[in-house]
């Protein structure tokens, strides 16, 4: 683009595109695609977490008025090919249901019932007998710790060592030595995981599910049922949330879509609340152990053993040592983890895994060594700051840490805070003021889209990619119709479906800027060939010119005085339309991650590249409130400012960034999975028990976002990720806040009345 | 198990009257006012979130008043009106609280938001908006896992005209 071109809405607030949409409850999510003659399943899923199903009887179930059947294991033609699970495939887990007797994890899916409507389903549901042997089992990360049943993975390839932490820390004076604990979350998007499939013959079929990565689908049900990856059509134009859980596909798309085969009719199932603390994957229960040597006001070595619980198979790694091995400027530092098993079931990526878990302990202990050392938290963290990717060596492609800590303490009033815990009050309630250093790494993927323009001056965007509600739709508006030069009302874009340009999956914070980059750059490529068609006709007034001294806006094509409209150019050319298509791959990747991506594979770029290390970051300061009484904590206030680059909508921006801070807060007090020792089920599986933030738990929340600092170190917009980073740091930012108003020091969240009144 | 097999007649017939419409639907007599509206009527604007009243998705107006239609029978509504999210503002315009809902990004995925609206316009209606700990109270039946609570309370803060109003009085 050259100076004079249209800056009018990337950067601006602007408000959400497919809000009409969805205030009027007109967005439709994928339960309630209309399809005629769908017949409605319940899933049945496993009250056990480890065994075989020894009995399972459907004769009651059968005889309700409605049903059509009812499949479990004993069903014949039920077996599927094998799927990989994430990362190494595209499924949440490599555990296929109905193909045996056998048991390995809590909520595995035992049997699904279809009939003519949801009543029946759901009656017939009831009537389903099932009896289990059961076995020993592990269903928590502590018992796994206790007595193992299931194997232990050290895991080499995420380790870290740099210099000699192990000689410092066995010869060092001070040494703190502190084990933090986090446990077991699970998604809970508002919206259901669901799935409505619609076959064509046996050989194809639409799926309609909320996702957050197409493919998944595709690559699951092209293996399981050995269809031809294109011939699974996905339809997913809106996510009622995902934060992970919609990620990858789970067992009952599976289910779901054989028994619609089965029975040549379209086939719609919507999990229970219940069902989603089993079946769709789940934060992993973390601890992390540290030695910390302090030499002064100075780190001198840093140590962290981690142990993280993962499910019976597949081994998804919640990476808390993401964070802590490149946070601070520790010259001797080493990194292990180890993965131990558990029988409670698959667990996968939810909103900065690891990074969210793994800050706990790191920030929570940076301001346990700030206290050792007599500074003041901020303080502490400054004389840590790493002017370079400590992990790598590599330079970061854009810090501006110090300035979030400027602009956050300044905005919370920092300077106003006394150090000593207890010291400042309101009346008799006890105040505490806290803060946390907040670091996201910048991943990318391949991108393709494709821009059409219609002679009547409509716009379309096509990203075969995702709005969970990070306002993909908007910042893709924006970005087209500044590089067209065109009003904002005019582009329709068009996402979540699987027939779109491919797309990667939107998780990592990475969809705004690679799949922003490539509907820039099939913008700018249609404009670039509209351009050339009015230079090249002698008809219009930009006849001969150089395309350089042409700039867009306006709709129109200007040269000093001179002016095409873009509708124009097409008319006179003879066309109705004018399309481009682009692909592109950002900085640190190459053809592989392209090929990748349209092979359907994940094929992300890492936030570590051979020229940088790149990472947003920001600073988290809360307030909270402590009954001195009840010890009931509140969090009044939060201010937190990020480095995000290139802010693309600073209203979806700081909501993204208001989120991530109030689900830090929901890791502080609220959420915590709670497992039945005994059975091994999920004891709080509802939304009454599994506590998350209502309204009024949320006081004032300010996210501030950086904006003059893009990196095109990261992508082509200069923009990285909002949707994470928010998180990061924030539990402990309360942990230290409560600290400071109790004196109690807090290392396992949540931080609930009990753990205060102890 | 003692589950019976049988089931009630399913050809219940109810004539319900939902945003000014008299809707005639044969439903089991445990169809839920939820199920009715989305699977038989396809109004799926009213969502389902949790299907046992924790989560205010399904918030609708009975007569005026706020009801959680998942925990509510479909045969107990006839002869009431009922409003769902589809039924607030003339066809193709906006109520001043889904306005201000998008002025103020007071969502994210979108998902519960006709909930968070429908029980925003009773928590004007009913007087109880007067200050941003009053609107946290009330909207409290209502989950936002997205959490735009900020946005939230500050949009119906906008519609009611007490922008500015943080703690009530004695907080």
């Amino acid at each position: 683009m050259t100076a004079g071109d249209q800056k009018k809405y990337v950067g601006a607030r602007v408000s959400r595109v497919d809000g009409p949409a969805k205030v009027r409850g007109e967005a439709t999510f994928a339960a309630e695609h209309d399809l005629p003659g769908v017949l409605h399943a319940v899933l049945i899923s496993a009250a056990c977490a480890h065994g075989r199903v020894s009995r399972l009887d459907t004769a009651a179930a059968r005889q309700v008025p409605g049903v059509l059947d009812v499949f479990s294991h004993q069903s014949d033609g039920w077996n599927m090919g094998k799927v990989g699970g994430y990362p190494r495939g595209p499924a949440g887990t490599s555990l296929l249901p109905f193909q045996g007797p056998e048991i390995s994890y809590r909520g595995e899916p035992v049997a699904l019932v279809v009939a003519q409507t949801l009543e029946a389903a759901r009656h017939a549901a009831l009537l389903v007998e099932i009896e289990y042997d059961r076995r020993p089992h592990h269903a928590t990360l502590q018992a796994a710790l206790d007595g193992p049943l299931l194997a232990r993975k050290p895991l080499p390839p995420l380790g870290h060592s740099r210099g000699k932490p192990g000689r410092i820390l066995k010869h060092a004076p001070h040494v703190i030595e502190r084990t933090y604990d986090t446990p077991v979350q699970h998604h809970n998007p508002m919206e259901m995981h669901a799935v409505i499939a619609d076959w064509d013959g046996d050989e194809r079929v639409t799926i309609y599910e909320p996702t957050q990565w197409m493919q998944s689908a595709q690559g699951t049900l092209a293996a399981a049922l050995g269809l031809e990856p294109e011939d699974v059509h996905v339809v997913s134009p809106f996510v009622g949330g995902g934060f992970g859980s919609k990620a990858t596909s789970w067992p009952h798309l599976l289910v779901t879509a054989l028994a619609a085969r089965v029975l040549r009719r379209p086939v719609k199932l919507v999990l229970t609340r219940a069902q989603m603390f089993a079946a769709v994957g789940y934060r992993a229960a973390t601890r992390s152990e540290y030695r910390a040597a302090l030499d002064g006001p100075q780190i001198s070595a840093l140590e962290l053993h981690a142990h993280t619980q993962t499910g019976p198979a597949d081994l998804f790694p919640e990476q808390v040592g993401m964070i802590p091995k490149m946070l601070y400027a520790t010259e001797h530092m080493e990194f292990k983890q180890t993965l131990v098993q558990t029988h409670a079931g698959p667990n996968i990526m939810m909103r900065a895994p690891g990074e969210a878990s793994g800050s706990f302990g790191l920030e929570v202990l940076m301001d346990e060594l700030a206290a050792e050392a007599g500074l003041d938290p901020l303080e502490f963290r400054r004389r840590h700051h790493a002017d370079t990717d400590p992990e790598s060596g590599k330079p970061f492609s854009s810090k501006h840490l110090l300035e979030c800590y400027d602009r956050a303490a300044g905005a919370f009033g920092w300077e106003r805070r006394t150090p000593e815990p207890g010291s400042m009050k309101d009346g008799d309630t006890l105040i505490g003021w806290g803060m946390a250093t907040a670091a996201y790494p910048v991943y990318a993927s391949a991108a393709t889209a494709r821009a059409r323009l219609h002679a009547d001056g409509r716009v379309d965007v096509e990203a075969g990619s995702h709005d969970i509600g990070t306002g993909t739709y908007s910042i893709l508006a924006q970005i087209a119709a500044d590089a067209l030069g065109t009003d904002l009302e005019r582009v329709t874009v068009k996402l979540g479906d699987s027939r779109l340009p491919k797309n990667g999956y939107s998780g990592g914070s990475r969809t705004a800027g690679s799949v922003g980059s490539a509907v820039l750059a099939a913008a700018q490529g249609l404009r670039q060939e509209l351009t050339d068609l009015a230079v090249n006709d002698p008809l219009s007034p930009l006849h001969g010119l150089a395309p350089i001294d042409i700039e867009v806006r306006g709709g129109a094509l200007h040269a000093g005085t001179l002016r095409d409209p873009l509708t124009d150019i097409l008319t006179r050319a003879g066309r109705d339309q004018h399309e481009t298509y682009r692909e592109i791959i950002p900085s640190g990747g190459g053809q592989k991650e392209l090929d990748a991506l349209k092979q359907g594979q994940d094929g992300m770029i890492e936030a570590v590249t051979d020229t940088h290390a790149r990472y947003s970051f920001g600073a988290v300061f809360v307030e909270v409130r402590v009954d001195p009484d009840f010890m009931t904590p509140r969090v009044s206030r939060i201010v937190g400012a990020f480095d995000i680059g290139q802010v693309l909508n600073a209203k979806t921006a700081e909501s993204q960034l208001i989120g991530g801070l109030i689900w830090g807060v929901s890791a502080a007090l609220h959420e915590q999975g709670e497992t039945d020792p005994a059975t091994g089920l999920v004891l709080n599986a509802n939304l009454a028990d599994y506590h998350i933030p209502v309204n009024a738990d949320i006081g004032e929340v300010r996210a501030i976002a950086l904006n003059g600092h893009p990196d095109f170190h990261t992508s082509a917009l200069g923009a990285r990720g909002a949707g994470e980073l928010g998180i990061v740091g924030t539990a402990a930012a309360i942990a230290n806040a409560i600290h400071h108003a109790t004196g109690k020091r807090i290392r396992s969240t949540p931080i609930t009345v009990d753990k205060l009144l102890g | 198990m003692s589950h019976s097999a049988t089931l009630p007649d399913p050809d219940l017939a109810l004539t319900l009257s939902v945003n000014g419409k008299q809707e005639e639907v044969h439903v089991p007599v445990q169809a839920t006012l939820l199920d009715v509206l989305r699977e038989r009527l396809h109004l799926t604007g009213t969502k389902k979130g949790c299907d046992h009243g924790q989560c205010g998705a399904c918030t609708v107006h009975v007569d005026g008043q706020t009801h959680l239609s998942c925990l509510t029978l479909a045969l107990s509504c006839e002869g009431r009106a009922v409003t769902t999210i589809e039924g607030l503002a003339p066809e193709g315009g906006l109520h001043p609280m889904q306005a201000a809902f998008i002025e103020h990004d007071a969502f994210q995925c979108g998902y519960c938001t006709p909930g968070q609206i429908m029980s925003a316009v009773a928590c004007v209606e009913q007087a109880q908006a007067g200050n941003a700990d009053a609107i946290r109270e009330f909207m409290s039946g209502n989950l936002c896992r997205c959490a735009a609570y900020p946005q939230i309370v500050a949009a119906i803060q906008d519609v009611a005209g007490t922008s500015g109003q943080g703690a009530g009085a004695g907080q």
